[in-house]
């Protein structure tokens, strides 16, 4: 199990910030978690990695318990750049993580160029944009190439350019087989990220919130609907009938071009394709603002 | 120690250590500024005192010629009006004397006069001199004399271990306390208030190596700190200043006698009581730190530990509470220098035990310190 969050409660005095949260991770995958400002996303993190205490509930990462500081050597979490020292350089903040870690001091320069920071980090940080010092924060919790990776708003204020840097890295992570959990606002970059969201309103997190919300669904018209129920359900494909009598299937589900080659195959015409994406913004305006679907 | 290095670095290359340090270096350059400055000062000063003496003496000599006039056969006011004549003639003596290079000499009028005074008072006579100050200054001329050393002015001395013993007063004077609390001030509650604790508490290490590597890169710094000021006075003293000897006698007062010491046996006692005081004070810093996670409110409390510390035990009128006491050497100075019903080095072990006693704590504390409680 990578990640197991049963129960988890977190009180500040009387106010109820984390209401019993339950997370399961069994295979790598990259979670987004979303919601306003104050619903509980960074005290979730900050109570899953041990920084704050929990009133109630378990966590345990990576088979281990969440107290259990052996963890950080396959665990990182990457929080806001007032954790970095304006005194010290990029390259000071990596040698005293691969020396914490027992990582190769050979590491700094791969995960430097990774990560695009090699020109800069033998400056201080005091003198480091907001973009550098989030690579350099980038670079710090990646250099131990961990299983787990907590992301506290990696997205915020970085330009485009840094973004899409950020963003392929993730990805590339991921690929690795690294498995995240990534607190943002940014639901564009987000919706580019993962189609896992998960959403925390008021220190719940919303279980109705949980895959396949970030896709494109299809509208097709065909001309002749039972024929086309027939096929999909004989190759056991998950589609709908809307009342306008169109096919309604999401892309997770299925591509578009292997339903036209079934329809194709089986003599089915299609007469038209509507599309349409449905991304975080769209289901977070649904539960936060009460606009509807 | 993996942590040490890494603590030393981020408070050593911290913009606010280094601007501290330049700081330090002016200020000693300023000190001794002044001291040049102030060294036409002194011959006016020791004029003025000279003087002043003399109008006092003037003053009574001529109100025991009036009492002789008045009652030729009073032998008391005749007796009187011979020592108080001799009085106003050696002070003729040391006016002549000042700013002469002729120190010897002025040291034997002085305690002529001194002596005169002395015989003047025991007639049951007033002078603007305590039999104290009389005694001490006739013991430190002496001293001087038998160790042939020429005397230094108190304040503005450009002999070099004159002026480093000055740095060094004004540095164990409650100065070390504040430097010390400026460098390592955010160290430990800065962490938490600006959340970068956070990183150490994301390694793999026991929490009781952060309190560990705070306290002993505190440690280094306050060495490095203290061998900067050194370094600086004694290289200032040496190229800008002038001849001394750092066997120069300093009275120290012990159980109501006079003794005396050198400025180095000075120097060294007060920098070890000054050492032993900056760990205490260091350890009290930490544990506080993890109390609060705020440094305006560690500070405040810290210092208001020291100063309640310093007046509470100080106020205790019983002899053997020295020995108990870890606040005494907050202000080593008069610790060293008065030693009376004790002797200088009586606090160290009290400091000493206090200062390990609030190490553990700060360890037991860390265990369970998270940035939130």
């Amino acid at each position: 199990m990578i990640v197991k969050v049963e129960n988890l409660k977190k009180r500040y005095k009387k106010q109820m910030v984390l209401k019993g949260i339950d997370i399961t991770i069994d295979k790598p995958q990259i979670i987004a978690l979303v919601g306003p400002n104050g619903s509980g996303k960074t005290t979730l993190l900050n109570c899953m990695t041990n920084l704050i205490s929990i009133n109630e509930g378990t966590v345990e990462l990576l088979g281990k318990k969440h107290t259990d500081t052996s963890l950080f050597y396959e665990l990182a979490y990457l929080q806001d750049n007032r954790i970095l020292y304006g005194s010290l350089t990029g390259y000071d903040h990596l040698k005293f993580i691969c020396k914490m870690q027992k990582i190769p001091l050979t590491e700094i320069d791969a995960v430097a160029q990774r990560v695009g920071m090699e020109s800069y980090m033998k400056k201080r940080v005091r003198s480091y944009s907001l973009g550098m010092k989030q690579h350099l924060l980038l670079a710090m919790v990646i250099i131990n190439k961990p299983k787990l990776l907590l992301l506290d708003e990696p997205l915020t204020g970085l330009d485009p350019t840094s973004a899409i840097t950020m963003r392929r890295i993730l990805l590339e992570l991921y690929e690795e087989g690294t498995t995240m959990i990534v607190s943002s606002h940014n639901l564009d970059e987000i919706d580019r990220l993962t189609n896992t969201i998960y959403f925390m309103k008021d220190g719940a997190l919303l279980k109705e919130s949980l895959e396949h919300i970030a896709t494109t669904h299809y509208y097709v018209t065909v001309n002749d609907v039972d024929k086309a129920k027939e096929v999909l359900t004989e190759e056991g494909l998950s589609f709908s009938v809307t009342e306008e009598n169109q096919i309604h299937f999401v892309e997770s589900d299925m591509e578009l071009g292997s339903f036209i080659e079934n329809m194709n195959q089986h003599g089915v015409g299609i007469a038209n394709i509507e599309n349409e994406k449905v991304g975080a913004e769209k289901r977070y305006r649904e539960l936060f603002e009460g606009t509807p679907s | 120690m993996k942590l040490l290095p890494f603590e030393l670095r981020k408070m050593f290359f911290s913009k606010k250590f280094l601007y501290l340090l330049l700081f330090l270096v002016i200020g000693i350059v300023v000190l001794f500024g002044r001291n040049v400055i102030f060294q036409s000062y002194i011959e006016t000063e020791e004029m003025e005192e000279v003087e002043s003496l003399l109008s006092t003496a003037q003053n009574k000599a001529r109100m025991h010629q009036y009492e002789v006039l008045q009652d030729p056969e009073d032998e008391e006011a005749r007796e009187k009006s011979v020592v108080s004549g001799g009085i106003v003639d050696l002070l003729y003596d040391l006016r002549q004397s000042v700013g002469s290079d002729d120190w010897q000499n002025r040291l034997v009028t002085e305690n002529a006069m001194f002596a005169e005074i002395m015989n003047y008072k025991d007639m049951g006579e007033d002078f603007p001199l305590s039999y104290k100050e009389i005694d001490q200054s006739v013991a430190l001329n002496e001293n001087l004399l038998e160790e042939n050393i020429r005397p230094e002015h108190d304040t503005y001395s450009l002999a070099l271990p004159n002026f480093v013993k000055q740095v060094v007063d004004l540095y164990v004077t409650f100065g070390a306390i504040i430097i010390m609390l400026l460098i390592i001030g955010e160290s430990m509650s800065g962490e938490f208030e600006n959340r970068s604790i956070n990183m150490l508490y994301m390694q793999p290490l026991k929490k009781t190596h952060i309190v560990i590597s705070k306290f002993w890169s505190s440690v280094l710094l306050y060495l490095l700190t203290t061998g900067v000021i050194l370094a600086g006075a004694l290289l200032i003293g040496a190229v800008l200043g002038e001849d001394g000897t750092f066997a120069y006698p300093l009275l120290v007062e012990q159980n109501g006698a006079i003794a005396f010491m050198t400025i180095t046996e000075y120097m060294a006692q007060a920098l070890l009581v000054l050492s032993v005081t900056i760990g205490l004070v260091i350890a009290l810093y930490l544990l506080y730190s993890l109390f609060f996670k705020h440094t305006l409110a560690t500070l405040f409390v810290l210092l208001a530990t020291l100063a309640a510390g310093y007046a509470l035990f100080g106020a205790l009128p019983y002899a053997g509470v020295a020995w108990f006491n870890p606040f005494q050497y907050v202000m080593p100075e008069d610790t060293i220098l008065i030693q009376n019903m004790r002797v200088w080095y009586q606090g160290i072990l009290a400091v000493l035990v206090l200062t390990a006693v609030l190490y553990v704590i700060s360890l037991q504390k860390i265990k369970t310190s998270k940035i939130d409680s």
